[in-house]
């Protein structure tokens, strides 16, 4: 398992992401937008996606249960996350606001609810995604920022049967934890991130 | 191309026009200010219309003579849907005042509405531009209020 590899899959399951329709073009655009002056800035941009549609999702959910619906309050949620998530490109979260306005156009509480729970899922899938993304990238660029002669050591072929020991992960875990903080001297931080991205991504790798 | 404009006016160009842009929702606010100043202007952000008219000194109860931030503001860029003030209103507040009646105006909008467009050109919108914004937009944008460096 090599960082090119590595970076491979990465770019693999960022174009997956856009297949499947997770994200759009205005995704590219947040990208394009980043640079040095700015380096995390779709993280930043997407970490307030997901702070604003939690607390919006958390306000249909109670404006749903209220014995008399205002529906015109529950249009005006909706129509804020159709906005955010437009804005960075959470396509499929985005499309599912559409027929959401239009059940409080008829004011019916039942397809209202059964939107939001769609509505719901999705956004747990693309929060999902993305934090993989993030989390994939962040590894990588520590990996990549680490001295290259340790990948032609004993270590490397450590962190590869860490990488194929998925099928034991606790005993992969073990290995990996002693190999990140031993050999690089990684951070406690930084070796739970890549704990997490190994049992995300996990397969996608081998 | 998603923007409409009126015929512009031609407004000397600055090294770096200054741009107050309006919109309540604050992803698409980060993202506007991001997008202005890769296309190198200086950026101040307001939430909603009032705060906005409080910036440029035209609020309730401010004197003029105390706020010149309105003759500093080169463009105003605003959101339609706001709560409160809409960015027509906004747009009709500003082109009331002696000040700031020349500085142009440009209203964004999610929703390609035809009568709203007319609507706003009619009350002088400089332009009238679809969210999300792309990068293409406001470089065009830039170029088309200021002449271009």
């Amino acid at each position: 398992m090599e960082v090119g590899q590595l970076q491979r899959s990465f770019v693999e399951y960022m174009a997956s992401l856009f297949r499947e329709g997770f994200l759009d073009a205005q995704f590219s655009q947040l990208q394009q937008l980043q640079d040095d002056s700015n380096p995390d800035f779709v993280v930043e941009v997407v970490s307030l996606f997901f702070e604003d549609s939690e607390r919006l999702l958390n306000d249909l959910t109670m404006a749903l249960d209220q014995p008399n619906v205002d529906f015109k309050q529950v249009d005006a949620h909706v129509h804020q996350l159709k906005g955010s998530s437009s804005s960075v490109g959470a396509q499929r979260v985005k499309n599912c606001c559409v027929p959401f306005r239009n059940c409080c156009e008829e004011q019916n509480t039942e397809t209202c609810l059964r939107c939001l729970q769609q509505i719901k899922q999705e956004y747990l899938l693309v929060k999902n995604k993305l934090q993989t993304l993030f989390e994939l990238a962040f590894f990588l660029a520590t990996v990549g920022a680490a001295d290259c002669s340790c990948w032609r050591s004993n270590s490397h072929g450590a962190i590869t049967q860490c990488l194929t020991g998925l099928a034991s992960p606790s005993e992969g875990k073990c290995l990996l934890n002693s190999v990140c903080r031993e050999e690089f001297s990684f951070s406690d931080f930084l070796v739970d991130h890549i704990i997490n991205f190994i049992h995300q991504i996990g397969l996608c790798l081998l | 191309m998603d923007f409409y404009s009126s015929s512009s006016s031609t407004i000397s160009s600055h090294e770096e026009p200054h741009v107050l842009a309006v919109d309540d929702n604050l992803i698409d606010r980060k993202l506007v200010e991001k997008l202005l100043k890769k296309s190198s202007c200086k950026v101040t952000t307001a939430e909603n219309g009032l705060r906005a008219l409080e910036y440029l000194g035209l609020g309730a109860d401010q004197e003029h003579s105390t706020n010149n931030n309105g003759s500093k503001v080169n463009m105003i860029i605003t959101d339609y849907c706001m709560p409160g003030m809409t960015g027509y209103e906004l747009l009709k507040k500003i082109k009331e005042s002696s000040i700031l009646k020349d500085v142009p105006v440009v209203i964004m909008s999610s929703e390609n509405i035809p009568t709203r467009i007319d609507q706003c050109m009619e009350e002088g919108a400089q332009m009238f531009m679809l969210k999300p914004l792309k990068h293409s937009d406001v470089k065009r944008l830039r170029c088309q209020l200021m002449q271009c460096q």
